[in-house]
């Protein structure tokens, strides 16, 4: 038996377990269980509640928190184990009023229900004594807080404290009846939660419960109030005792399956991908409840993945295909559509060609439906015109990553970024456009000693947290990267090894990089170089560095080149093919990833296969019957441009408000106007559906099956949890109807699962994905041989390049746009945590309304004194392409003549109405972030007040704290403990260190 | 050459309710016809009013004292064994059925301590007291054991 493995004896038997495991791991590995309540497994043990005591030889100790020892006995059925676990559930019952059969919490899966069960109580020792505070906090737009039903296990607060790390609840243990605090003691709606779930998710009771679950997961649990506390005291006094009450409880729960639908789901909104079930009763939404399982997220949420479903019934979805006559849209049968948009394709291809059309793929649909939209430009018409909005956003990244390592993807999972030793993010605003994974930083930093170097124009949550935050001027980043990379390189720090067994182009490399002294970097810049030589210091103490990187990078001239320099000092210092290194473009939408790797691009096929490759074109002619289009296609940036330049007559979107995303969008919906006809397959009438000709209603990944690639190339599946509403259709099933209605000659395929076969037949990067090896919470990560076998980590044999080696890339740098000297204001802008881009579908969650009702421009206090603004004055911001109107946000996140607009606009401030026509020099992603502008006063009154409620978060303060801080409640008089093991007596080590994993 | 729009004309969605099945039909009409129909219909509607009376009325101490005395009969009765249980019965039966003899039932002197021990050596009346005696007993001992356990 090797060092770390030893056996131990629990309840007579002989179980083997690893150094480093506690009682409770060791247990529950091998299916064993005893009772306990605070434990978590994403959290590790808080040891507040006592249930899970059993005896050793040192006497009383709790499973969860001792570990093991080489042939340690365990007895968890003895006298004295089995009274403390009866003594520890009765105090936690004196907290909490059993009404289980009332209760909307009763679904199998309560904590407190079960382990009564359990303990095996059969009369509470304990009578539940209410707490003196008002009952209910229900301020929060999404879950309430009871009190008193609040048995004081800390997990909110540990989740809250260590998980999610926004900081915001604690225990009070100073109180006479202590209770579960926000901020300093505030209603949770003015306090500063972000709404992320998570405490609602670990509560093992009722205390926190969504809002969406009261009245409506039981058959009896709508009874009014007034009504429910004489019902249930009747019961207490009636039945005092427990057995009888948890069968009535029991029974009730079980009736709840024919009522709730359970379906595992992956989430529509950012490229994180979190994976979780979502509980349905018919069409309505009951609640998100995300699962350890889940591969990338755990039980991890954000307040759109959590609570932002309200979309999927809003009464403004689309129900019927709408064909447009005159200056309106009138209801028409699906044939009808179908047939008038053949007969008009038909008619435009005989007259113009098949290069006169544009397909544009949704980075929100699956997998399956953008191959299918490829498959409809490539096969049924004969283009390679179709993209999808990777073109906006990662395109340069994944320029620079294919450049030097070969995929064009983030090179390990979120598992890697977590375990890191440095972190360094460029352009991200991660707490708010990825928020999970920012909470994998924000952890790691905060428990771990992770390293964390922020480097943006922008002061945002990430910002705040690290230990060094960079402030280039705006565009220079890539050159301040070249800066780092050549003091590297001067100060040999870098990895020799590394680079001669796996890299090319060292000498070429340093040579390119000799201008970029610390003084021309500090010059071009603004860095100083100190900070810069700081920042090389810590790489070079790193043994793991991952960097991650977003739009503050790829939204430029220098998106690709920037992106290149990112990967070169990764190869530099040898952070590739490790745990806890590399490379991490975090990717926009659900989907984005999948759009681009299921062929929705002009230049590449499925699996980014080249389609001017003779064998590939053989090989999909073979299974096509037909040959594929030569002439690379346009992409979403050249598209405006094509329409008003007549080459372009048809355009086919699906799921893309390209009027509002377009950089330059006013140029967008000109051309728009211009077309011969235009479909729009989406779910809302959005900006761009108003100028189509027939728009086809589409169903949100709720009434579909299919699967997403998420950031970490993971494939994962999406199940039906309701049926489609009303006549609207999965978007699979229309483009198969539409390509049946050309003529087009598809096999019929009757589910997803088909489709996936087919793609992954003709693509060697997915070969071996299949619906059976993706069940349930199963995923895989390609490149995916055709055994199943997957990649969570890139490049541990070779690099994706012909000689298997790495390149590093020298590059040019263009820098920003020149504007004229008027335009003097340099407008930043990006997404908010709470609405997802444009917030078509966030903006129909009423919650997330009450939290941010619309947008603003962020303007720094030395601006608004200069130009004497206040909160809610209406400015005007003027660019050379158009202008935007919107209401002043004063703060401190920006600073000087740099403003920020986030995209959340469907109206006038629309940001894209003033995002300019500068592009990546690679790959013509559209440089939002060089967007200048000057501002006109409108009204200096404006709104009057702040555009931001003063309620939200980002006016508030956390309050950090290591968890629970479990050491004040035995530090009560009145709090004895249960354990008498002279070991496990409370110290400082035993309960606020290593307690946690 | 499309200008936006946000106007759609809907055409008033044709009914697309499923027909209500003809057993359905028969067996509202069956309730209509009994006078049921309305009564159910104001009980559902009214339910939480009417619920909140219920829970009113049987919320005395009176009520949940019987409820509570009920369900003890009743795990009461759950505790005899069966034989026992019809044993208990066939002889009560028998011993009202004795009561009712005249020898019995009507006579109205007193009796003597002697005429009392006489009565005792018939073996049948013997052994009901026996069995009276045994039930006391443990009657007894349970009465003791629960005095010392009550709070």
């Amino acid at each position: 038996m090797s060092q770390n493995v030893w056996e131990i004896i629990i309840d007579g038997q002989t179980i083997t377990g690893h150094r480093g495991d506690t009682i409770l791991d060791v247990m529950l590995k091998n299916n064993q269980d005893i009772p306990h309540i605070c434990y978590h497994p994403s959290l590790g043990p808080i040891q507040t509640c006592d249930t899970c005591i059993v005896e050793t030889e040192g006497g009383l100790v709790r499973a969860c928190a001792t570990k093991i020892a080489p042939n340690m006995t365990v007895n968890t059925h003895s006298a004295p184990a089995q009274e403390a676990q009866a003594e520890a559930m009765n105090r936690i019952l004196h907290n909490h009023q059993l009404y289980c059969t009332v209760c909307d919490n009763n679904n199998g899966n309560c904590v407190v229900h079960n382990t009564t069960k359990q303990v095996g109580l059969v009369h509470q020792k304990y009578p539940f004594e209410r707490k003196p505070y008002e009952k209910i906090d229900a301020t929060n737009p999404f879950y309430r807080y009871d009190v008193d039903q609040c048995i004081l296990c800390g997990r909110c607060v540990e989740a809250c404290q260590d998980l999610e790390v926004n900081e915001t609840l604690s225990i009070d243990w100073s109180l006479e009846r202590p209770r579960v605090i926000w901020d300093d003691g505030v209603p949770i709606g003015e306090s500063s939660c972000v709404s992320c779930g998570h405490c609602v998710t670990v509560c093992p009771c009722n205390a926190l419960m969504e809002k969406t679950m009261l009245g409506e997961a039981g058959y009896l649990t709508n009874i009014p109030q007034e009504t429910l506390e004489p019902m249930i005291e009747w019961v207490e006094d009636v039945e005092p005792s427990l057995p009888p009450v948890f069968t009535l409880s029991d029974i009730e729960s079980a009736m709840r399956k024919s009522r709730i639908k359970r379906t595992k789901t992956v989430c529509t909104y950012c490229g994180v991908g979190c994976s979780f079930d979502i509980w349905t009763k018919g069409r309505q939404v009951l609640k998100v409840e995300p699962s350890p399982e889940a591969p990338t997220n755990g039980i991890s949420t954000c307040i759109k993945g959590k609570f932002g479903w309200d979309f999927v019934n809003s009464p403004q979805r689309l129900t019927q295909p709408l064909i447009r006559r005159g200056d309106a849209f009138y209801e028409a049968t699906w044939e009808e559509a179908y047939r008038l948009i053949a007969e008009r394709m038909l008619q435009i291809k005989k007259q113009h060609g098949p290069d006169s059309f544009m397909f544009i793929a949704s980075s929100k649909a699956t997998n399956e439906e953008a191959y299918l939209l490829q498959k409809l430009a490539r096969h049924a018409i004969g283009t390679n015109n179709v993209d999808n909005d990777s073109t906006y956003c990662q395109d340069p990244a994944t320029y620079g990553l294919r450049q030097t390592v070969g995929f064009g993807g983030d090179s390990g999972s979120v598992s890697d970024i977590a375990q890191a030793d440095m972190v360094m993010i460029v352009g991200s605003n991660t707490a708010e456009s990825h928020p999970v994974v920012a909470t994998r930083v924000k952890r790691a930093h905060k428990l771990h000693g992770q390293k964390l170097v922020v480097v943006d124009i922008r002061r945002h949550e990430m910002a705040e947290r690290a230990d060094i935050f960079v402030q280039p001027n705006p565009g220079t980043d890539g050159v301040w990267i070249l800066g780092i990379s050549k003091y590297l390189i001067d100060q040999d720090w870098i990895d020799h090894d590394f680079l001669s067994q796996w890299v090319t182009g060292f000498e070429d490399y340093k040579e390119f990089l000799a201008p970029y002294s610390l003084e021309h970097t500090r010059t071009i810049t603004g860095v100083p170089e100190q900070t810069t030589m700081q920042v090389a210091s810590m790489i070079h103490e790193a043994h793991s560095l991952s960097i991650l990187w977003a739009m503050g990078v790829t939204q430029h001239r220098d998106g690709s080149e920037t992106s290149l320099a990112i990967a070169n000092l990764l190869l530099l210092t040898g952070n590739f093919a490790r745990p806890g290194t590399g490379a991490y473009p975090l990717r926009g939408h659900n989907n984005v990833q999948g759009a681009s790797d299921f062929g929705a691009k002009p230049h590449y096929l499925p699996g980014y296969q080249d389609p001017a490759d003779p064998e590939v074109r053989e090989r999909f002619k073979a299974a096509w019957g037909k040959e594929l289009p030569k002439t690379r296609g346009i992409n979403n940036q050249e598209l405006a441009g094509a329409i008003l330049q007549g080459r372009i007559k048809m355009v086919y979107i699906v799921g893309e408000d390209t009027g509002l995303v377009d950089a330059n969008a006013e140029e967008a919906r000109q051309a728009f106007e211009q077309l011969e006809f235009m479909v729009v397959q989406e779910i809302f009438l959005t900006k761009t559906a108003q100028y189509a000709d027939v728009i086809l209603p589409a169903s949100p990944s709720l009434e579909k099956d299919g699967t997403f690639v998420n950031t970490e190339r993971r494939i994962q599946r999406i199940y039906q949890a309701m049926e489609p509403l009303a006549n609207s259709r999965p978007d699979w099933i229309i483009l198969q109807d539409m390509a049946s209605h050309l003529g087009a000659q598809w096999p019929t395929y009757t589910h997803p699962e088909e489709i996936m076969a087919e793609a992954a037949r003709l693509t060697p990067l997915f070969a071996g994905v299949t619906y059976e090896r993706l069940e349930g919470y199963r995923s895989l990560q390609w490149p995916v041989l055709e055994d199943g076998t997957d990649s969570p980590l890139l490049y541990t044999q070779s690099f994706h390049q012909p000689d298997g080696k790495a390149h590093l890339v020298a590059l040019t740098m263009s820098g920003m746009s020149q504007v004229d000297a008027k335009y003097d204001l340099h407008i930043n802008n990006g997404q908010l945590l709470e609405h997802f881009h444009e917030g078509n579908m966030t903006y129909q969650s009423a919650g997330i309304r009450h939290v941010v009702p619309g947008m603003f421009v962020e303007v720094s206090p030395e601006l608004a004194h200069e130009r004497n603004l206040q909160d809610g004055t209406m400015v005007r911001l003027v660019s050379p392409t158009g202008s935007l109107t919107a209401p002043v946000l004063i703060t401190d996140r920006v600073s000087g003549k740099a403003l920020y607009v986030p995209m959340n606009s469907l109206g006038e401030g629309a940001v894209n109405n003033i995002t300019g026509t500068g592009i990546d020099t690679r790959t013509s992603t559209p440089a939002y972030k060089e967007t200048r502008a000057y501002m006109e006063v409108v009204d200096p009154q404006g709104l009057g007040r702040s555009p931001l409620p003063r309620r939200n978060w980002r006016f508030k303060h956390r309050h950090p704290q290591r968890g629970v801080n479990v050491a004040a409640k035995w530090a009560r008089r009145d709090y004895i403990p249960l354990v008498t093991a002279q070991k496990h007596l409370e110290t400082e080590e035993t309960l606020n260190g290593t307690a946690h994993n | 050459m499309a200008q936006p729009t946000i106007n759609v004309i809907t055409t008033k969605a044709p009914d697309n309710h499923a027909p209500v099945s003809y057993d359905l039909e028969r067996f509202v009409h069956a309730l209509k016809t009994a006078g049921v129909l309305d009564f159910v219909t104001g009980l559902l509607e009214q339910r939480d009013s009417v619920l909140h009376l219920v829970i009113n009325e049987i919320n005395q101490p009176g009520v949940k004292m019987a409820v509570n005395n009920m369900e003890q009969l009743a795990a009461f009765i759950g505790t005899i064994p069966q034989e026992t249980w019809h044993v208990v019965l066939m002889a009560a039966a028998n011993g009202i059925k004795s009561m009712n003899d005249p020898k019995a039932s009507t006579q109205n002197e007193g009796m003597g301590i002697f005429q009392l021990l006489g009565a005792l050596k018939n073996p049948e009346t013997a052994r009901a007291v026996r069995v009276i005696l045994g039930f006391l007993e443990g009657f007894g001992r349970a009465w003791s054991s629960s005095s010392k356990t009550t709070p």
